[in-house]
């Protein structure tokens, strides 16, 4: 008996070992080009371009930074992308909090179809691609509205609408009515419910819907390139104007590639509680 | 301070008759419960005169105001939901506050009245506590203070003590219907528990399906239900059920059921004259029916079980395949399957049509 429990235990210890090892190996192969980025960001220039395999950096520098900070277009490139990316959140917010509630809430005539339109244009702009971009492209310059990062924000923020909508209705779909209806009862007015009941018991989802738009709006490349001027460029155009012709300063942009990432990530870890409860959208007790 | 009018009230989900041609009214300052199974349409009227449903037909009136076209807020009414529907986000303050908030009161105003509830409700050291640090009957007072802080005409109550242990459920009873007598307020108050009802109601309107079944004081529900359907319902045990005839042998009128024959008095045979041949239903409550002789016995069975409740027990009497119940006090006991004989005072026999199901006396 003894014997049998020991055989069952060693199995097991052995297994854990097996499955960590695994675990291990997988995690280093997607890390990996992570580490790559950080390594080739403090190194010289020219020891990327030797057939020498450094794992660890024989030498340090950091004079990729000191070119991203004081010699290139950063931290302007960033002060736009920061543009495009908060009014994108805060125009995703402004359509898509009163049409989530009024999909969660209300009964109207279409509603069905016009939440299941939604699904089908989130489908859409990935299916349209070129055609969808010269379109694009076209109704702006007819409109005099090229070169604007409010444009670019409200482009972003429409585009994310279908998918947004859908997220926080069915977050709101998760509080009760009987909050909306004790505050109607109250004296409250929609408004009233919407904006002091349901939004604030609604953080999760909302932070979701914000840090999904601001995504959004600071990785996208394609339309950003298309319709803006070298002087309103986005830090993603800006990375891929880095890419020469002959040659590629792989360092300069390996440094540049993560300050570009440094923002989301903080943004996730400030937001990650709230992110883990939105997307959980696990079911609320009255 | 002001009654409740329902005139001929119809509320239909898709084919769903919920609520059906329904007419009553809740007097000034009374306690009206709305009493029935789950799905008998209480809960529908009570929002059809909250305002969160609207009717397909009838009239509401508070006082003499027709509301049917009015939105919650402005029919001077508070409710008090099932699940407290306590904003989770606020403190027991703020919860309470918030009627008055939405209706611009100065915030003087809004702390003093606060505070006053929350002394009335013996709830004044947790107005600082956020909902979920609240245990149900804490939870529950708040949703009242939060009621009754607006003042209004009506109080509206759907099943709010159904989330209460049993004890707690004894204690709030009598806490409401204090409140309630103290306030003077209009309260309609929806539940499934008849107890509920029978405590703290001045009339019950029982319901079934929808339809209105009798609408009276406790006592004359108990004593005079009107159909078979509020006779079962009412009491715990419920009323006893035998089915028979009425069969008329040498002059005298019989209830002749499948293993017993009752010779009925004089009284009653007056009363059923021209109904021979009918089919009805014996009604029998099990408080009303007696142990006795087999000389003096009317109905005869074997003891099936007994159930010992602590301040009295409930027997049940096999007789042929029904099985009656008889409660005694607590230290009565008989044995398993003996024969027994019982008797009752035919002024608490009760006769329902069969066909019909409605009291014949």
């Amino acid at each position: 008996m003894k014997s049998k429990m020991k055989i069952k235990v060693s199995r097991k210890i052995i297994m854990a070992i097996i499955a960590t090892t695994i675990a291990a190996v997988i995690t280093g192969v997607l890390l990996f080009p992570v580490y790559w980025i950080i390594t080739s960001s403090i190194k010289p220039y020219a020891s990327l371009y030797t057939t020498r395999f450094e794992l660890i950096p024989r030498q340090i520098t950091f004079d990729a930074y000191n070119w991203v900070f004081f010699k290139s277009n950063f931290f302007l490139r960033l002060r736009n992308s920061l543009t495009v990316s908060i009014l994108t959140t805060i125009f995703t917010l402004i359509l898509v909090v009163p049409a989530a509630y009024a999909f969660s809430r209300f009964k109207f005539f279409g509603k069905d179809k016009l939440l299941y339109g939604y699904l089908a244009f989130t489908q859409f702009a990935g299916g349209l691609g070129i055609t969808g971009l010269i379109a694009l492209y076209a109704i702006l310059a007819y409109l005099n509205l090229l070169n604007s990062l409010v444009v670019l924000a409200i482009i972003y923020a429409a585009g994310g609408v279908p998918f947004n909508t859908w997220l926080l209705k069915t977050y709101f779909d998760t509080i009760p009515k009987d909050f909306d209806e004790a505050a109607l009862v109250d004296g409250a007015s929609y408004l009233d419910v919407m904006w002091r009941i349901l939004l604030p018991i609604s953080k999760p989802g909302i932070a979701t819907v914000a840090v999904f738009s601001f995504m959004g709006g600071w990785t996208e490349f394609i339309v950003a390139q298309t319709i803006l001027n070298p002087e309103n460029y986005t830090l993603p155009v800006e990375l891929y104007r880095l890419m020469g012709q002959y040659e590629t300063p792989w360092n300069q942009f390996a440094a540049m590639a993560l300050l570009f990432a440094v923002p989301v990530v903080v943004m996730y870890m400030v937001a990650q509680k709230y992110l883990q409860a939105g997307l959980a959208m696990g079911g609320v007790k009255g | 301070m002001a009654k409740v009018v329902l005139k001929n009230l119809t509320k239909k989900f898709g084919k769903v008759v919920a609520v059906k041609n329904l007419s009553l009214e809740a007097k000034d300052r009374s306690f009206l419960v709305l009493l029935g199974p789950s799905g008998c349409g209480k809960t529908t009227i009570l929002r059809c005169i909250a305002g969160l449903e609207t009717p397909d037909e009838g009239e509401i009136y508070i006082g003499d105001k027709l509301v049917n076209d009015l939105p919650p807020k402005e029919r001077d009414i508070a409710m008090v939901f099932q699940s407290y529907a306590l904003y989770p986000h606020m403190t027991a303050f703020e919860n309470i506050a918030f009627p008055l908030k939405m209706r611009r009161v100065p915030k003087d105003e809004i702390k003093r009245r606060v505070k006053e509830v929350a002394e009335l409700l013996k709830i004044s050291h947790l107005l600082d506590r956020k909902p979920k640090q609240l245990s149900g009957g804490e939870a529950q007072r708040v949703a009242l203070g939060r009621a009754i802080v607006r003042e209004p005409k009506v109080f509206l109550m759907d099943e709010p003590l159904s989330n209460l242990d049993a004890k707690l459920r004894v204690y709030m009873r009598a806490e409401l219907k204090r409140l309630q007598q103290h306030l003077k307020i209009t309260t309609i108050y929806v539940t499934h528990d008849q107890i509920e009802a029978m405590t703290m109601a001045d009339e019950v309107a029982v319901l079934s399906q929808g339809v209105l079944q009798q609408l009276a004081t406790p006592d004359e529900l108990y004593n005079h239900p009107k159909n078979l359907f509020v006779a079962g319902f009412i009491g715990s045990p419920p009323m006893n059920f035998i089915t028979a005839s009425l069969k008329a042998k040498k002059e005298k009128l019989f209830l002749v059921a499948e293993n017993f024959e009752l010779e009925l008095t004089e009284d009653l045979a007056n009363i059923l004259k021209g109904k021979e041949g009918l089919e009805v239903v014996i009604g029998i409550r099990p408080e009303d029916l007696k142990f006795v002789n087999k000389s003096e016995g009317k109905i005869h069975g074997k003891v099936f079980m007994q159930e010992p409740l602590g301040s009295e027990v409930i027997i049940d009497i096999k007789v042929n395949d029904e099985l009656i119940k008889v409660k005694e006090s607590p230290d009565f006991r008989l044995e398993i399957g003996k024969d027994v004989w019982l008797s009752f005072d035919y002024n608490k026999l009760h006769l329902f049509d069969k066909k019909t199901g409605e009291a014949i006396i």
